[in-house]
């Protein structure tokens, strides 16, 4: 299958609006265009090319979230937003594979600092989440429009009136009834 | 915002970092793919240095062959060229043993003392003959080259003894007489290869000796 993407449009606050207006493949375009440097950085750095791109592709998703979050501002380039991504990610995995012994002791907290941009839960907290995707698929399979309004609220971030506007209801209230409608349905599901 | 709440919230970003995730995977196979295609070279190294072998090789098997022009058999129109499948019955008494050669093939030297023939008759005294055996010269064998001619003695050097039909002294040189053809001998301390005389008034004169 052939995919067509616009490269007229591949500057970065295009492609930064272009996610924010639900427009997924437009990340094809910043992977494509900043992957070499990220890999090459890590390969440069003791990574083999398989995990460079495990990382890359993680830090590709950060950046993804980060641009849909609507308080986010993109301050930089995305290449040179990546690159610092990049280097966290093989930091943290050095750190935490036990590859990197430093002395010195701002490095140390520096490195003590760095976080998972993507943290593992627990296994109890996991294993409800596994429950509620579970819940969410069927809840997909049967029809209507809950998992929608659920994606909508809570991955999305919209507000009861952009929802209500999206569904056609009349006011944010309505959105607002037919959500918790949803939520219980849902909590029913995971318990059952 | 409650614990279910975050739970549901993380079930989506799982979810979505999922899909988001195989299709950046399906992306990267598809650069290493493109770039595998580019970049893949025709052959390994090992396929070049097999072919490099192949190359020395004939490039050898070539060098060697090239040798061959060096031996009789494969010289010039002017070296001697016996025939090895019908040897001719001497015209005169003259001519020298021969031995079979244990490998046809592999370059001997022989070597003889010219005397003067014994015969009578006109114009005998410029008549030699080749007197003994050949004697293999070991010594010689590594070149190829057809003949020496030193202090009366005459070395040979060929695969097989060439049927030498006559001797002849003419204006104080030696002509050998192989296969109908005459073949200037100079004194010569080194191997050298034989050259058919040219000038038809000496062959002429070559001819007229060998018949008398």
């Amino acid at each position: 299958m052939t995919k067509v993407l616009n490269l007229s449009a591949t500057d970065d606050s295009s492609i930064v609006n272009r996610l924010r207006g639900g427009e997924d493949q437009a990340l094809n375009i910043v992977y494509r265009k900043c992957r070499d440097y990220c890999i090459n950085f890590m390969i440069n750095n003791g990574a083999d090319t398989e995990k460079a791109a495990d990382l890359f592709q993680d830090a590709v998703i950060v950046f993804y979230e980060k641009v849909r979050n609507k308080d986010f501002e993109l301050k930089s380039s995305i290449q040179t937003y990546l690159n610092s991504i990049c280097r966290n990610q093989w930091l943290t995995h050095l750190r935490d594979n036990k590859e990197v012994f430093v002395k010195d002791p701002e490095t140390f907290e520096y490195l003590n600092n760095l976080t998972d941009w993507f943290d593992e839960y627990e296994d109890e907290r996991q294993s409800r989440i596994n429950k509620i995707t579970a819940a969410l698929q069927q809840m997909e399979a049967a029809g209507g429009n809950c998992k929608e309004l659920l994606l909508l609220f809570f991955y999305e971030k919209k507000n009861m009136e952009e929802i209500a506007a999206h569904f056609g209801y009349t006011n944010a209230d309505n959105a607002k009834a037919q959500k918790y409608k949803c939520q219980e349905r849902l909590k029913k599901m995971v318990n059952a | 915002m409650e614990d279910f709440e975050k739970d549901i919230e993380a079930a989506f970003r799982q979810a979505k970092r999922q899909e988001l995730k195989a299709m950046l995977q399906q992306t990267e196979h598809e650069i290493v793919e493109k770039k595998e295609t580019i970049i893949k070279p025709m052959f390994r190294w090992w396929q070049y240095a097999a072919a490099a072998c192949v190359v020395l090789g004939i490039g050898f098997a070539v060098y060697r062959l090239n040798l061959a022009p060096l031996n009789p058999y494969h010289a010039s129109e002017q070296a001697v060229v016996p025939k090895l499948d019908e040897p001719k019955t001497p015209k005169k008494d003259n001519s020298p043993q021969t031995k079979p050669t244990e490998n046809p093939i592999a370059p001997q030297s022989f070597t003889f003392d010219i005397k003067e023939s014994q015969s009578l008759g006109f114009g005998n005294d410029q008549k030699k003959k080749l007197q003994g055996d050949f004697i293999k010269d070991k010594s010689l064998d590594k070149g190829i080259i057809s003949y020496k001619l030193s202090e009366g003695k005459l070395t040979l050097q060929a695969n097989q003894l060439p049927k030498i039909q006559s001797v002849i002294s003419y204006n104080d040189t030696l002509y050998l007489k192989i296969n109908n053809r005459f073949y200037k001998l100079i004194e010569n301390k080194y191997l050298k290869r034989l050259k058919s005389e040219s000038d038809p008034v000496v062959i002429q004169e070559l001819k007229k000796i060998d018949f008398e």
